[in-house]
């Protein structure tokens, strides 16, 4: 069984005659360590579909197995449990806690993990150095660019050592130049770490630049 | 010990709270005092009156009832009476309309049964009346503060001066209003010859007050003999009100300063809630959010309300100094009052804040991911 593979994935919005069919009987492999990108046009579901590879959402049908366990069927603790260490999001935008210093909010899931301040701290110095903000540890997010707050996404992500990372369209609001540092950056952590990336994007140059990419067209696959 | 300084991301608003907080646990405070004297003031009069029977005119007690001293023979004489004890209540300022409280007495006692009524007599300075004292008389602590006398200082009754012999100690009862005259002279400056306005009864050794009174009443014509419960429950009725508007001035305040609270809670989640969201997909657990939201609550809660407390008792001990410099006393704060309030405040706030953060934990991440 892949790292990451989900089996006839099916989530509908609403109920009766307004439902919306989001994603429809996707079936999906993802080897570790891979680079893939997903891509479609607006309203093609990969929003969706990255929530749910994420048990961020439950599907309508299907399944989702990471490492060879059924995460769809997971607690809810044990769905915060999977997000605190093995799964990390990177959303478009609205990613930092505006009210944290970005080391605070680099090692916020350590913190729900419990893991003890000192311990915390030196992770996070660490990691915030690894995406070139080792300077910048005392700043507040509004005190940052948009693609420095994306930088801090991805700190985050390696600061909980997740496996899996999820990146929602991550350049979405970024210039072109900024949107390529950004990609850069993942591929880097891909490359370095060896860490699962699933990026969903229209952006050429991600499409470009990922060793897969999966379109999805009204919520299939195509 | 970051969750201290949380709630005040943003200061005014939390600043805002905390004195909606303060102000209504300042109001509970100062009701709970007012509440706590009057039932002290209850409870000291039934302590005084314990095992005694009042003996009285069909009409009044504290005053204008009027009975013949040469009726206290007829019941030293009946079964089941150890002694009997006649005194004269006059008021203090007969002009005074309105009392906040307990008005100012004069009472003639005969000297030498005071300690047949006060076994130990709760002098602080000076002496009790004795036997052949004339114009002499001995001071309860609001009086002395009333008037600011001093020992031997002279204190005007009924247009005559008495010399003050003896002060009695606060005792939080209605002796503190009160002055001791020998009952001979009350009866002749206040022209009652022969007049008590009531006898106390003091009942044999393992005699029952209770049963002993209706006994008493048959045999005497056109008095109430009155039992301690029936005294204590009249006084029980006479407070009644007064406990009811402090408590319910107090209740009230108490739920608008927990209104304030859940106002902000609320609207501090509702303005956070992406960020909840967020914290969330970061792997925040359901208790985890609410113990964040929770304790922001109990943060702002304890704050006003150890804030409230202090103030409150600050206020009442100046207030009180102000009262009691014009005789008079309005509060009794304990320090059972203040952790009770205390304890209150923080488990209603608690309380309170669980109602927003029981909604923050249900927040749907995916949802507020998609800005929803
Ligand atoms: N909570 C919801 N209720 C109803 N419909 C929804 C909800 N969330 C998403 N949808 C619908 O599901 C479909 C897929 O949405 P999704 O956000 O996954 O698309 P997307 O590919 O991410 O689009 P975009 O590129 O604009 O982000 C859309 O038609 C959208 O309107
Ligand atoms: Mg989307």
């Amino acid at each position: 069984m892949a790292f990451l593979e989900c089996l006839h994935l099916t989530r509908n919005y609403g109920k009766g005659a307004v439902t919306v069919t989001a994603v429809q009987d996707v079936s999906l492999q993802v080897e570790k360590g891979e680079f893939l990108c997903l891509t479609g046009r607006s309203g093609s579901g990969k929003t969706t579909l990255l929530h749910l590879l994420g048990a961020l959402e439950s599907p309508s049908t299907g399944a989702v197995y990471l490492d060879g366990r059924e995460i769809t069927r997971f607690s809810p603790r044990m769905k915060s449990h999977l997000l605190r260490t093995r799964v990390s999001f990177v959303f478009q935008s609205l990613n930092l806690i505006t009210s944290l210093t970005i080391l605070e909010n680099t090692v916020l899931p350590l913190r729900y993990s419990r893991v003890k301040r000192m311990e915390r701290i030196e992770k996070g110095r660490k990691v915030l150095q690894e995406v070139g903000l080792g300077k910048r540890l005392g700043a507040y997010p509004s005190e940052l660019s948009g693609g420095e707050m994306q930088r801090v996404a991805v700190a985050r992500a390696l600061a909980k050592c997740s496996d899996l990372l999820l990146a929602d369209e991550p350049t979405g609001e970024l210039d072109t130049a900024t949107a390529r540092e950004i990609t850069d950056l993942l591929l880097e952590v891909n490359r370095v770490h060896g860490t699962t990336v699933v990026v969903a994007s229209h952006d050429p140059y991600v499409v470009g630049k990922a060793a897969r990419v999966v379109e999805l067209r009204d919520g299939k696959i195509s | 010990m970051e969750f201290l300084w949380l709630p005040f991301r943003n200061r005014n608003r939390a600043l805002l709270t905390l004195f909606g907080v303060a102000i209504g646990v300042f109001a509970a405070t100062m009701m709970g005092a007012m509440a706590t004297h009057f039932s002290r003031l209850a409870s000291r009069f039934e302590q005084s009156i314990k095992g005694k029977i009042i003996i009285r005119e069909r009409v009044g007690f504290l005053s204008g009832g009027i009975i013949e001293e040469s009726r206290i023979k007829d019941i030293l004489g009946l079964p089941g009476v150890g002694d009997a004890v006649g005194g004269l209540v006059v008021r203090l300022h007969p002009k005074e309309m309105i009392v906040l409280g307990l008005p100012d007495l004069v009472v003639g006692i005969p000297p030498e049964k005071i300690s047949l009524l006060y076994p130990h007599i709760p002098i602080l300075k000076g002496r009790t009346l004795r036997k052949g004292d004339r114009f002499s008389c001995v001071v309860g602590a609001d009086i002395r503060n009333e008037f600011s006398l001093p020992l031997s200082g002279m204190l005007t009754i009924g247009d005559h001066p008495f010399q003050v012999v003896g002060f009695l100690e606060r005792g939080g009862g209605q002796e503190d209003r009160q002055v001791w005259i020998p009952l001979d002279c009350a009866q002749e400056i206040f022209h009652r010859d022969g007049l008590v306005s009531h006898i106390v009864v003091l009942p044999r050794e393992g005699i029952d007050p209770e049963i002993l009174a209706p006994e008493i009443e048959k045999k005497i014509k056109g008095l109430d003999a009155v039992t301690p419960m029936r005294l204590s429950r009249q006084v029980r009725q006479s407070i009644f009100l007064w406990r009811l508007i402090t408590l319910g001035t107090g209740v009230l305040a108490v739920i608008i300063g927990g209104l304030s609270l859940l106002n902000t809670i609320t609207f501090t989640v509702l303005e956070q809630t992406a960020e909840i969201g967020l914290k969330k997909a970061l792997g925040a657990s359901n208790g985890d959010i609410l113990i964040e939201i929770a304790s922001d609550g109990l943060v702002l809660s304890s704050a006003g309300g150890t804030l409230g407390i202090v103030s409150a008792s600050v206020f009442v001990f100046f207030f009180n100094q102000y009262l009691q410099e014009r005789g008079m006393s309005l509060f009794t704060l304990t320090w059972g009052l203040v952790f009770g309030v205390w304890i209150l405040s923080v488990v209603a706030g608690a309380g309170i804040a669980l109602i927003p953060a029981w909604r923050a934990s249900h927040i749907d991440p995916a949802l507020a991911m998609r800005g929803k």
